[in-house]
């Protein structure tokens, strides 16, 4: 059984977290603390696995779990498993994840993580179910994926057109905005009402 | 330290504002303004202090937002992506739970999706907020819209607990039927999930779980296998009949009969392949008829896999465990045993790693199989990856017999020493302790190991190990061994003169010191040192409450030989009297009560006690006449334990141990352990009778695996041991012999080292020889004899067993 997939870049900010054992929410910040500690000190040409310290043991209560971690650029993608799961399958199931999300996000980065953090979400649902894998096809997931985004743009379209129209005047504006990024946000629109 | 992700921030932007997100918050103009920016801000702060300030002032408007009585759902959607983001950070969002429920409850499908996604982040399956969505997944489950039934069925997975499952499972049971097949897998997971909160909720619904494990849909059928995966490893045998349709499944897989959308990497269905092959594993375990019915496959399976893929290695892998564990198969075996092989000298650390596990399995089953291997084990010792080097020592560990254990400790000593991680530290003297434990035959060189390992790190090594070590020299007391003694209090007073003395240390010496230290053979010893060196030990502050308990009984014992007691137990009292562990008080106050008493009021007592001892008749021959009178009398001969399962058993045991016990001492391993057990039982029985009196004290080399006082007969007598003893000098000839030739081979290289390659190449050969040793290509290690110590139960009465023996 997985037990918590994280996602945490290399200065040890969590990104995406999602436990399917509950732990309270300080130990669930204290494990993601204590495996980024336990991986990033690790050189990137050893091997993938890595069986936890004292800390973590403490933590996750007992010792029947294993990391099994990628490293991405900016990101560490680590699977906590029982010893029911196969290592290498686990591997390439983080591959499987990281290529559906490039694929969904087009060269995906680390801010695609934050800011589409529900998208993540879904993905990772189509994949894991209460911590047992679901699908492993990249094909599969992205086509329900894209079904999801469909209904939901057609829903969009009754319900949210006056939001739609909204967006459609400041995406006017668009080339300025990108000049005024660093800017605050103005706050006429922030302030706008339906 | 946040500035690459600042730059990446810049760059990715644009294209936020202009695709990604107005697809996800089309509604919302308050997300698309000023979300990535509130990212942005977080994300540039180079202080938790300032993060902080910032992430909870956003939270506070958010809070405000939400308690507005007119928000929107594509603004609670909004504020719940804000919330998400806080969440992952560590940020209390608890406020926001009930928008998510909301959200779940009354938004429309992208809406509701959002609520349900929050909901299964924040909430868990006993939160109290779970109850106001139980009504809203019932509802959802029914819905006609698949995407509805998807979501809910998620949510179900993660959220329902145990009191809710009958509210749910008729619902989740009737998905099982339906047409999608993604909604009957989710189903299905959602029943595993059921099931291993509580087994008893689910089992009416077994036959749907058969059902879904025919489901045309292999995704469906593989989402069953995890159910019968718990399912076979509670109760093996109740599902043995699915052995057939499994094996048959698997074979269709790797002939690739699956739609080519199974396949990763021209692999066909790795994922399932690998499930299956685990379910398989804990079909076949002990079952040689199940296990004939699952080799072909795997041959097939391992054939299959040739290609350099990832995951078919990870395939071969979990075929090479499945091997191990079902009934063994020569053939398969040694299959196994070279694909092992292959993972051990591939280049690719993630490989090697599994090739050492999977060694460790092989080996267990095959010991053999370690000696293939023997100079990549030791490269995999000096890997310069801490996850490779605790595995292989783990192998070490699993490998090691009574030829190679002192290799094997001293490097796993040495590893200890090394590695900083603490619970590897742990762990290795944990594995030390087994050993020592287990090998005992050498008493001088557990107590080496152990003092070596404590001087290290006591506090990682269990307790257990003191009181075994100090269980081991008393035997070899009780044996006579009187170098064993010799060498364990020279050892131990060395030990404790010096400063800074590991707390076990000082148990196991206070013990020693104190038992036999009248021996006296230590020069310069004398009593007045002893003492003064446990009062300098009990008035040292680094010494635990509980060493401080050792030493003072150890003093109680010695002081009884000092003539000054009195006032060295005075003084030793002025140097304790602040000490307030109770305990401690009331063993001063007993000794010091104890010297109030004239000296000769000790002497008399101990000899008494020393009497006493002597007059114990432990044969109970004082009962012989009556046992007599009552076998005359008809009565039926006691027959002790052991011979009565002996009996039983005799029936389908093979008498060849027995005679080849007679003909010169065959040192084959047996068949089984309870056969080697069983067979000397009856030789001694007989024996006994004729060569009772033959002396077995003089004998040098008295290496005994374990000896106890006390039998499950009875007292065991010393004069009926003398099989076991020449026995044991055997092993012990054949232990020394084989150390001579590791020697020889050391001074060998020792002289002559050409190249510095060479002589790398050399040393690493011969720890290899060292650590393989006693591994042969016939032996079997689990036959080792030390490891099942020839215990003589010989009974407490010889004229019973005698009888008993006739009788037979």
């Amino acid at each position: 059984m997985i037990k918590a997939v994280l996602v945490f870049n290399n200065h040890g900010k969590p990104r995406v977290s999602k436990f399917y054992q509950h732990f309270p929410e300080d130990t669930q910040q204290q494990i993601i603390r204590e495996t980024f500690h336990l991986v990033s000190k690790r050189d990137d040409n050893v091997c993938n696995f890595l069986e936890g310290g004292t800390r973590l043991n403490s933590l996750i209560g007992g010792s029947d779990y294993r990391l099994i971690y990628r490293h991405y650029a900016t990101l560490y993608f680590v699977f906590c498993v029982d010893s029911s799961e196969s290592e290498l399958g686990i591997l390439d199931l983080i591959q499987v994840f990281v290529e559906t999300l490039d694929k969904c996000f087009e060269n995906v980065c680390e801010l695609d993580l934050i800011f589409h953090v529900d998208k993540v979400h879904y993905i990772l649902q189509e994949m894991v179910m209460g911590g047992m894998v679901l699908e492993t096809n990249m094909t599969e997931i992205l086509t329900r994926i894209e079904e999801q985004s469909k209904i939901e743009k057609s829903e969009a379209g009754i319900a949210g057109a006056p939001g739609r129209a909204i967006s459609a005047v400041k995406e006017m504006n668009l080339p300025q905005k990108i000049k005024d990024i660093k800017l605050p946000d103005l706050p006429s629109i922030g302030s706008l009402k339906f | 330290m946040m500035s690459d992700a600042v730059e990446k921030a810049f760059a990715a932007i644009p294209g936020l504002i202009s695709g990604g997100l107005t697809t996800i918050t089309a509604g919302s103009p308050i997300h698309v303004q000023g979300f990535p920016s509130f990212v942005h801000k977080v994300c540039s702060l180079t202080s938790k202090y300032e993060e902080e300030q910032v992430v909870k002032r956003e939270l506070t408007l958010v809070k405000q937002r939400l308690a507005q009585p007119n928000i929107t759902q594509a603004q609670q959607a909004d504020c719940l992506v804000r919330l998400l983001f806080a969440h992952v950070l560590g940020y209390d969002v608890s406020f926001g739970y009930i928008s998510a429920v909301k959200l779940a409850q009354q938004g429309t499908l992208a809406y509701k999706r959002m609520g349900y996604l929050a909901c299964t982040l924040f909430l868990h399956e006993n939160h109290e907020l779970v109850l106001l969505l139980i009504n809203t997944i019932q509802k959802d489950i029914n819905s006609s819209n698949i995407m509805d039934v998807c979501m809910a069925l998620t949510a179900t997975c993660s959220l329902v607990n145990t009191e809710m499952i009958p509210a749910i499972l008729p619902f989740v049971q009737e998905k099982l039927k339906h047409q999608k097949e993604i909604i009957r897998k989710k189903a299905v997971l959602c029943l595993f999930k059921f099931h291993r909160m509580a087994p008893n909720s689910v089992q009416h619904i077994h036959p749907s779980f058969k059902e879904a494990l025919c489901d045309k849909d292999p995704g469906v059928m593989w989402s069953a296998l995890h159910i019968y995966h718990d399912l076979i490893k509670h109760s093996p045998s109740e599902y043995q009949d699915i052995t057939q349709s499994l094996v048959s499944i698997l074979q269709q897989v790797v002939s690739r009969k699956l739609p080519a959308d199974y396949e990763y990497h021209h692999v066909p269905a790795p994922w399932l392949q690998i499930k299956l092959l685990q379910v398989l594993a804990l079909l076949g375990k002990d079952q040689q008829k199940i296990s004939r019915v699952i080799h072909p496959v795997l041959a097939e399976v391992l054939q299959r896999s040739e290609s350099n893929q990832n995951i078919t290695f990870g395939v071969v892998y979990e075929c090479i465990l499945t091997i191990t564990s079902i009934s063994p198969d020569t053939r398969l075996l040694e299959y196994a045993a070279k694909c092992t092989g292959k993972f051990l000298r591939s280049k690719a650390n993630n490989l090697r790693y599994l090739g050492i596990k999977a060694l460790t399995k092989v080996i267990q089953v095959a010991p053999q199989h370690a000696l293939d291997h023997q100079m990549t084990v030791i490269e995999c010792l000096e890997d310069p990856d801490h996850t490779i080097r605790a595995k292989t020592l783990e192998l070490l560990y699993r490998m090691c017999n009574s030829v190679n254990v002192k290799v094997i400790c001293d490097k796993l000593l040495e590893y200890m020493e090394k590695d900083t991680e603490k619970s590897i530290k742990g762990d290795i003297a944990s594995k030390i302790s087994k050993l020592t434990e287990k090998y005992t035959t050498n008493v001088q060189w557990c107590i080496e190991i152990v003092n070596r390992m404590v001087l290290l790190e006591d506090s990682l090594v269990p307790q257990s190990t003191v009181t075994s070590l100090i269980q081991l020299v008393k035997d070899a007391s009780l044996r006579g061994e009187d170098s064993v003694l010799l060498f364990a209090v020279q050892t131990y007073w060395e030990l404790l003169q010096r400063k800074d003395v590991p707390n076990k240390l000082i148990q196991i010496g206070a013990w020693i010191l104190g038992e036999y230290s009248q021996l006296r053979v230590v020069d310069g010893f004398n009593i007045q040192d002893l003492l003064q060196v446990f009062q300098r030990l009990l008035v040292s502050s680094s010494t635990s409450c509980d060493s401080k308990r050792w030493l003072l009984t150890a003093v109680t014992k010695q002081v009884l030989h000092c003539e000054n007691a009195k006032e060295y137990v005075t003084q030793l009292a002025q140097h304790l009297q602040n000490e307030d562990d109770a305990d401690i008080k009331q063993r001063l106050r007993e000794l010091q009560n104890l010297c109030q008493e004239p000296m000769t009021t000790f002497a008399q007592v101990r000899t008494e006690c020393q009497k006493e001892q002597e007059e114990y008749d432990f044969s109970l021959s004082f009962l012989d006449n009556y046992v007599s009178e009552a076998l005359e009398g008809g009565a039926k001969a006691y027959c002790p334990l052991h011979l009565r399962n002996m009996k039983q058993k005799s029936q389908d045991t093979p008498q060849v141990s027995e005679t080849s016990f007679f003909q010169g001492m065959n040192f084959l391993p047996y068949e089984s352990p309870t056969a080697s057990i069983s067979s000397p039982v009856g030789d001694t029985s007989v024996k006994s009778g004729s060569s009772g009196g033959r002396d077995n004290r003089d004998g040098e080399l008295r290496l005994k695996a374990v000896k106890k006082l006390w039998g499950h007969t009875g007292r065991l007598e010393q004069e009926d041991e003398v099989d076991q003893t020449l026995y044991e000098e055997n092993i012990s000839e054949k232990w020394m012999e084989d150390r001579k030739v590791s020697d020889k081979s050391q001074d060998l290289s020792q002289s002559s080292p050409p190249s510095l390659e060479l002589a790398e190449k050399r040393r690493k050969q011969e720890l290899a020889s060292a650590l393989f040793g006693g591994i042969t290509r016939s032996e079997d290690i689990k036959n080792d004899f030390i490891e099942n110590p020839v215990i003589l139960p010989v009974g407490t009465n010889q004229t019973l067993l005698n009888t008993d023996n006739t009788e037979r």
